[in-house]
């Protein structure tokens, strides 16, 4: 099997706002694109019975989650036309109201951008080993859950 | 002579095994592991965790080289 080129997904701390607007600017030089479709993921703070979740800790095993994300990568642009997806995840801690996933993908026509947008945070959240730890405010936690 | 397996886990499954890295006896297939890993670690009995080996997830039981790369992995919550 030919080795996939895999890319670094992560990032220490919370994705900023000026992060996101400067990743947008840069692709105003492509003037192929006609559309570009962007997820956000905010750290919700959630309710639990007494305890409202104040920040959640993310962690990965880095090895395998990249390996898979490259992976996904290569089936995502197989299947749809477009001209080029980023994806940025936090690690480490992370307080509710910060954006710990963008997901920004961009083609020449719309449909390719949001159809593979949609599919690619779905696939992420179901595939990539990343496990985020609810802190709440007394300093106890509990592991959330996707699906595995 | 007895040969072990260097085994990594995360979230939930190192804090129920005290540790995200440690050494076990070598057992021979996935299914061996967790029967070893259940009776060491009752608790490991109460919560959901899938086994990569060499960064892939296993489905089926599997032989488990000396030389593996061996994860517990409990649910995904990533994003």
């Amino acid at each position: 099997m030919e080795k996939k080129k895999v890319k670094n997904i992560f990032v220490e701390g919370p994705i900023s706002a000026a992060f996101i607007g400067e990743s947008i600017a840069k692709h105003s030089s492509n003037t192929n694109i006609g559309a570009h479709s962007i997820f956000l993921g905010q750290v919700r703070s959630d309710v639990l019975g007494e305890n409202v979740v104040q920040s959640i800790e993310y962690t990965t095993y880095a090895d395998m989650a990249l390996e898979k994300m490259a992976e996904i990568r290569e089936e995502i642009f197989a299947k749809h036309a477009l001209t080029c997806m980023h994806i940025h995840h936090s690690l480490g801690i992370i307080s509710a109201g910060e954006i710990c996933l963008f997901v920004f993908t961009s083609s020449k026509r719309r449909r390719a951008a949001v159809d593979a947008c949609t599919e690619v945070v779905e696939r992420i959240k179901n595939e990539l080993p990343v496990w985020g730890k609810e802190i709440f405010a007394d300093k106890t936690h509990q592991w959330k859950e996707n699906t595995l | 002579m007895s040969s072990s397996i260097n085994i990594i886990a995360f979230g939930r499954i190192a804090e129920i095994i005290g540790t995200s890295s440690r050494s076990f006896p070598h057992v021979a297939t996935t299914n061996e592991l967790k029967e070893f890993l259940n009776v060491k670690f009752p608790e490991l009995k109460k919560v959901k965790y899938a086994i990569a080996l060499n960064k892939k997830l296993i489905t089926t039981d599997a032989a488990i080289e000396v030389s593996a790369n061996i994860a517990l992995l409990p649910p995904f919550s990533g994003g």
